[in-house]
């Protein structure tokens, strides 16, 4: 009983109704289920976010930790993903069960994510994530936890990712010059000034030193806990994966369980807010013709700036509340 | 009883949940109170038997000798108190309580609505929603007998994983096995339409378990296990689906589930009565 049944007579009622653009909710072909958001219910995570879309529900939690910056990008933080899919979901997932499946998604949540050099460019700035450069930085693990299949999951994942990146409070980090054994402390310049911030300009005239200093004095960094001078994460760039899937040559968005088991052709686009396409992934078995592929596209563009819509006035609407709560 | 579906906690209910059974640690919580004027509908009035009671209600105030107790009632000081939410049943001198969640419990001549999910050699296995598959032994399929005395039966000629059936309960037995029987099991198959699934509480046995919609020629199968197949008329039946019959199909359907989101018991007459 793990895989979703089907029988012949329900996919030719479900392939009828997309025909008639009158799915079995009544729904239009592209039309979302109702997107619930909920943020910030995981008091211990830096963010989160729970997503309903219909009987989909998944919840992503941000952690900041501090890291170590990738070699080819000394001056950026970094992102990275995880997801896991709860037996309470499926009993399919029980043990290893969901292991391809959480490497699936985690793997799409970061192809929509890779950003360009400078550290920009992607759906967050990673260069806001760095501490020291080269040496220390913040790095956000974001992990998803599946606890109901009701279809659609790439496109919840997604959602949720990007609410939960909205709703996280990096805490500010100082800077702070390392101490000496002598107990003197140097004054040492900011991140961004200085291009490796192991060497010190002293200023001060009783140790005597010159520049460059012989002495290396390692950078600290202080954590501010205050929740307040917490820096917020600009998560409006950030894409939203939009699964267009074909049931009877008719393009169909965010399907339930049963209309997935009907349809043998999908494509995954992932869309920013601005409706610019971020990355695109062919799924299931069956090929897509070249012009088809492209009404896919504008397809999800479409749905894409629906579900911006829908989850931006969720955000503002609940980081407004949260604003009156402690104000 | 007033009930405010919106609040979901009435006044009444505050005054039974006052009850002084030794019960009063466990509090009535909101939830407890919703499901109660959620499932309100479900009491039928001037049967002589209580509707539907919560936990730590008194069904019997004095308990004696005669009252046998059943699963979800507790003795406390002389009464008999319910200990779980429920609809009150009485057999002769039997008082029980049936629970309003949890999954399917089959009884002899439930009408239920099924997915095979096993072909054996001489049976299938339907999963019904209950706490494990039932069993529909080629014996009791009707036509397919007739074909196995030809010969030897392709089980998978008649019916397959995952196709639909319509199926009566013929018996249950002690160690909750449930043997299903239909009277032709390749008429049985269901043709094309939908599935909804609710709460099998909702949907209690009833003299008629098909409605047919004569004008647009769908019609709706009330399975006891919950599961409401709605979909054309076998008789009538069309290479494909017309629109008329795919926003027949909706309509009902989602009447269905308004029906049961507001814990409304599911019948033939009550479906009509929204989609005519």
């Amino acid at each position: 009983m793990a895989a979703p049944l089907i029988s012949q007579g329900e996919v030719e009622w479900i392939t009828a109704g997309v025909s008639y653009n009158t799915r079995n909710d009544g729904r239009k072909r592209e039309d979302f289920r109702q997107l619930k958001v909920q943020l910030g219910m995981l008091a211990q995570a830096t963010g989160s976010a729970r997503v309903q879309l219909g009987e989909t529900d998944v919840i992503v939690g941000v952690k900041a930790e501090i890291g170590v910056p990738d070699a080819d990008r000394p001056d950026c933080g970094r992102i990275v993903f995880g997801v896991e899919c709860s037996p309470v979901a499926s009993p399919a997932f029980r043990g290893r069960g969901g292991d391809e499946l959480s490497s699936e998604l985690a793997r799409a949540l970061e192809r929509s994510m890779y950003p360009g050099p400078s550290g920009r460019g992607g759906g967050i700035d990673l260069s806001v994530l760095s501490i020291v450069s080269g040496k220390t930085c913040w790095v956000l693990h974001v992990d998803a936890l599946l606890l109901n299949i009701g279809g659609n999951l790439h496109d919840a994942v997604s959602a949720a990712a990007k609410a939960a990146l909205a709703d996280a409070k990096v805490p500010k980090v100082q800077v702070v010059p390392g101490e000496d054994p002598n107990g003197k402390r140097a004054r040492l310049q900011l991140p961004g000034h200085s291009r490796a911030g192991c060497y010190s300009s002293v200023s001060d005239p009783e140790a005597g030193l010159a520049w460059p200093s012989k002495r290396v004095y390692e950078p600290d960094y202080e954590v501010d806990d205050d929740p307040s001078e917490a820096m917020r994460l600009d998560a409006s760039g950030m894409p939203i994966c939009i699964t267009v899937s074909l049931i009877g040559g008719h393009c169909v968005v965010d399907l339930t369980v049963q209309e997935e088991l009907c349809s043998a052709a999908a494509m995954q686009v992932a869309v920013d807010a601005s409706g610019g396409v971020c990355g695109i992934t062919k799924r299931r078995q069956k090929g897509i013709e070249a012009s088809l592929a492209m009404e896919m596209i504008e397809v999800a563009q479409r749905a894409a700036a629906q579900l911006h819509t829908a989850l931006s006035s969720s955000l503002a609407e609940q980081q407004g509340q949260q604003q009156m709560a402690v104000g | 009883m007033h009930v405010d579906h919106r609040r979901g906690i009435h006044s009444s209910a505050t005054v039974r949940c006052r009850s002084p059974s030794t019960l009063a640690t466990i509090t009535h919580s909101a939830a407890v109170c919703r499901m109660e004027s959620k499932y309100q509908a479900l009491g039928r009035p001037g049967e002589g038997t209580v509707g539907v009671v919560c936990v730590g209600d008194v069904i019997e105030p004095q308990a004696n000798d005669s009252v046998l107790r059943g699963h979800g009632t507790l003795l406390r000081s002389g009464s008999l108190v319910a200990s779980r939410c429920g609809r009150v049943q009485r057999w002769n001198q039997l008082v029980l309580v049936e629970p309003l969640a949890g999954a399917y419990a089959a009884a002899v001549g439930h009408v239920v609505v099924g997915r095979i999910v096993q072909v054996e050699a001489t049976r299938w296995l339907v999963d019904i929603h209950a706490t494990t598959l039932a069993v529909l032994p080629l014996s009791t399929a009707g036509g397919a007998v007739r074909k196995a005395a030809e010969g030897a039966v392709d089980m998978r000629s008649i019916l397959v994983e995952g196709d639909l059936i319509a199926a009566e309960v013929q018996a249950v037995r002690s160690d909750g096995q449930v043997q299903l029987h239909v009277r032709d099991a390749v008429a049985s198959k269901l043709p094309p339409g939908t599935v909804v699934d609710i709460p099998a509480a909702l949907v209690r046995p009833q003299r008629k378990h098909v409605h047919h919609w004569a004008a647009t020629g769908i019609k709706a199968v009330f399975g006891c296990n919950g599961a409401i197949w709605i979909g054309v008329d076998g008789g009538s039946s069309a290479a494909v689906p017309g629109i008329e019959q795919v926003q027949a199909v909706v309509q009902a359907a989602t009447a269905v589930r308004a029906l049961a989101g507001v814990g409304q018991a599911i019948t033939p007459a009550a479906v009509e009565r929204m989609v005519p």
